[in-house]
């Protein structure tokens, strides 16, 4: 689609302090009032990694700033993990023989009340890449049917229109998240093989769409391991800023999914620690102090404990990477990708109340839906 | 003929353009805007516009102020 | 031109915008206009009196070079009366600049933002550079620079009130949030004022009261250029920042170390 890369992609001037900041540089960046892409640069470097404990408590401090001692919850729901595209590293890709399935809106409904009687208010709704049988119609309805059960549902999608989100926003859907899993389009290119997934542009420039269509925030991210990770940060942090600018009532959050080992082949080109993961988020909330941090169940028990609240604000819970796994005991399809925290939502809770911080299952966002969201769609 | 200039009597001399009433006023056209009858005329407009008669005229410059 | 000051499509040198109103006599408050290096330099709309030719200000200020009048449309009580005062404007001084102040409330003179929100939407449709005075409310920034206006101009008090920055954590918000120049307008009281609001990443400021009720107002004027030039170099220069001390109580990264695997 569209040739020409926006100017924020390039984060070239910015490299030399990602790369080599100093101490005094880190120092300052800490103490900058308005931090800005300048500051965020630095706190990447390997002498803001040398301070990570500094970084960490700043980190804190700001989260109990913006977020108070609470952590927000979500359960991932996966729709359907049919798909035409070929990603090197997604356990759902098309030429991978796994177990496939489509939930029907019985299984839905029984998914969903599964989740709702863990205590879950907030579903994040999963599929694969655009397809007939499972395409814009099919995620608008999910949509209309878990609105009139959870107060936030999200979308984690196939790139769509402006006027495909708007139907979205219309249906109840409250958040869009996309990953650009990597700004650079020549590793973009080399992972993403075929399918509308392929079309690096395309999907650049969806949470713009997201948002011109009326959904209230996006959610972003890069999937760390499948490119060099400070380029690829430093352009998901200018993604974000820029976002902000044009849609300045739009929020904007960040994930950080990390490659992980799948049953199966993919091996990170450029593994990540989990230093360098922390880092990354500390280096985010002390740059974006009031943006929505977001960490999946893919990370260990341990890594989550310590890191809740520290940065990350939000987090999935009891989480099921299958089609179908909540209500019925054994999954109805294969897994996308390992999950480490396998922890229930009671247990979870427990720790984060032994850390002092309160797990919040809602926030109030529905109650000020307009009304054409809370009637559930009559369609089958 | 009669018109109301700045909320005053006037009587215009002239034929009813604007820059006559401007001079009989010894206001200096490119220093003045004009508004009849609460319509703001352009300077591009001044050439064809003919004042009638009770016509309400408003001729505003710029002051100290602001 | 380095460092300029950006508005509608023009670009200006000084970053010190003059109001012409309270000063004693047209001389001093020309001196004034001069010493401050003003380029852009606010005027009021009044009717013309064959009885005191004086009061016409462009004779005066057509004497100083390359000076950029802009209309204030002061006096207008609601929108429709502004737009028909900044039209009146542009026939006089012929640029598309003009300050919409709206303040219907005559103890106070807070700006109305309603009604100067939709002043400036006709101005804007209307192809003038609209520098509203504005309450200093991020959203309505943003609304007005949504809008189409040239810059935003919030006010650090009330006017008359001295009361100095009395808005400073809001003009941060609006000033990082902008993405027109912010122009700080009303309240400054003193150059040192001036100096803060350039070095918190404003882009200009509008004085008036403080230079015209000086007891040397062409001194004055001079200060707060000096004033504004040193805080916007400041800000150029990269402020050291306040130093802060981040106790950590117990190690929040222990929890990095089991990582094995």
């Amino acid at each position: 689609m569209s040739t020409a890369l926006p100017f924020w992609l390039d984060v070239s001037r910015w490299l030399p302090l990602a790369r080599g900041a100093d101490r005094r540089m880190v120092r300052r960046a800490l103490a900058a009032a308005e931090p800005g892409i300048r500051e965020f640069a630095i706190l990447l470097s390997p002498a803001a990694g040398a301070e990570l404990e500094v970084l960490a408590a700043h980190a804190q401090a700001l989260t109990r700033r913006h977020f108070g001692r609470t952590i927000s919850l979500y359960a991932p729901l996966y729709l359907s993990n049919y798909c035409p595209a070929e990603c090197t590293y997604c356990g759902f890709a098309s030429d991978r023989h796994v177990r496939r399935h489509k939930l029907t809106r019985a299984e839905l409904d029984s998914e969903s009340t599964a989740l709702k009687r863990l205590g879950l208010e907030e579903v994040l709704l999963l599929t694969g890449d655009r397809l007939a049988t499972a395409g814009y119609e099919f995620v608008r309805d999910g949509i209309a049917h878990s609105a009139s059960r959870f107060h936030n549902v999200a979308a984690e999608v196939f790139a769509m229109t402006e006027a495909e989100y708007a139907g979205l926003a219309a249906a109840g859907c409250t958040s869009v998240t996309l990953y650009q899993e990597t700004y650079d389009p020549t590793r973009y290119a080399l992972l993403h093989l075929s399918g509308p997934k392929a079309d690096y542009g395309w999907r650049l420039d969806a949470p713009a769409r997201a948002l011109a269509g009326g959904v209230r925030s996006v959610g972003l991210g890069v999937l760390l391991g499948l490119s060099e990770p400070v380029e690829d940060v430093l352009r998901l942090f200018r993604h974000a800023v820029w976002l902000r600018r044009q849609f300045w009532g739009g929020g904007v959050a960040i994930s950080f999914p990390r490659l992980r080992p799948q049953a199966g082949d993919y091996a990170a080109e450029f593994p990540v620690s989990e230093r360098t993961l922390a880092q990354i988020v500390f280096a985010f909330r002390i740059a974006m102090p009031e943006a929505p941090l977001v960490l999946s169940t893919r990370e260990s028990a341990r890594f989550r404990d310590g890191i809740a609240g520290v940065g990350i604000s939000k987090m999935s819970v009891a989480s099921r990477t299958t089609v179908g796994g909540y209500a019925e005991s054994t999954a109805l399809s294969s897994p996308q990708f390992e999950i480490d925290d396998r922890r229930g939502v009671e247990e979870f809770c427990a720790m984060l109340r032994a850390k002092g911080l309160q797990p919040v299952f809602k926030n109030w966002d529905a109650v000020y839906r307009e009304p054409q969201c809370q009637t559930s769609s009559a369609s089958t | 003929m009669n018109l109301a200039v700045n909320g005053s009597p006037h009587i215009h001399q002239g034929r009813g353009t604007v820059v006559e009433l401007l001079e009989e006023l010894k206001a200096v056209p490119a220093m003045t805007a004009i508004m009849i009858n609460g319509e703001v005329v352009r300077r591009s407009r001044w050439e064809a516009v003919r004042l009638a008669e009770g016509d309400e005229v408003e001729l505003i410059v710029a002051a100290a102020g602001g | 031109m380095e460092d300029g000051l950006r508005l509608g499509d023009r670009v200006f040198r000084s970053r010190l915008l003059l109001g012409t109103g309270k000063f004693s006599s047209a001389e001093i408050m020309l001196a004034a206009v001069r010493a401050s290096g003003a380029e852009l330099v606010t005027v009021a709309l009044r009717r013309f009196n064959r009885e005191r030719p004086d009061d016409d200000i462009r004779g005066p200020l057509a004497s100083l070079d390359g000076i950029v009048l802009v209309p204030n449309t002061s006096g207008a009580m609601n929108a429709r009366e502004a737009v028909r005062a900044a039209l009146l404007g542009r026939e006089i001084t012929g640029s598309p600049f003009v300050k919409l102040e709206i303040h219907p409330n005559p103890h106070h003179l807070m700006p109305d933002p309603i009604e100067t929100y939709q002043a400036a939407l006709t101005l804007v449709r209307e192809g003038f550079f609209v520098l509203p005075y504005m309450p200093a409310d991020p959203v309505l920034a943003r609304r007005l620079e949504d809008a189409g206006c040239a810059a935003v101009m919030p006010l650090g008090s009330a006017i008359g009130s001295g009361q100095g920055l009395a808005t400073f954590s809001m003009l941060r918000m609006i000033i990082r949030d902008a993405g027109v120049p912010v122009i700080v307008d009303a309240g400054l009281r003193s150059p040192s004022e001036a100096a803060a609001v350039m070095e918190m990443g404003g882009e200009a400021v509008l004085v008036n009261s403080a230079i015209a009720a000086a007891e040397n107002p062409a001194l004055m004027a001079e200060a707060f250029a000096t004033a504004v030039k040193a805080g916007r170099q400041a800000r150029r220069a990269g402020l050291m920042p306040r130093s802060e001390t981040a106790a950590a109580t117990s190690p929040l990264t222990a929890f990095l170390a089991g990582e094995g695997a």
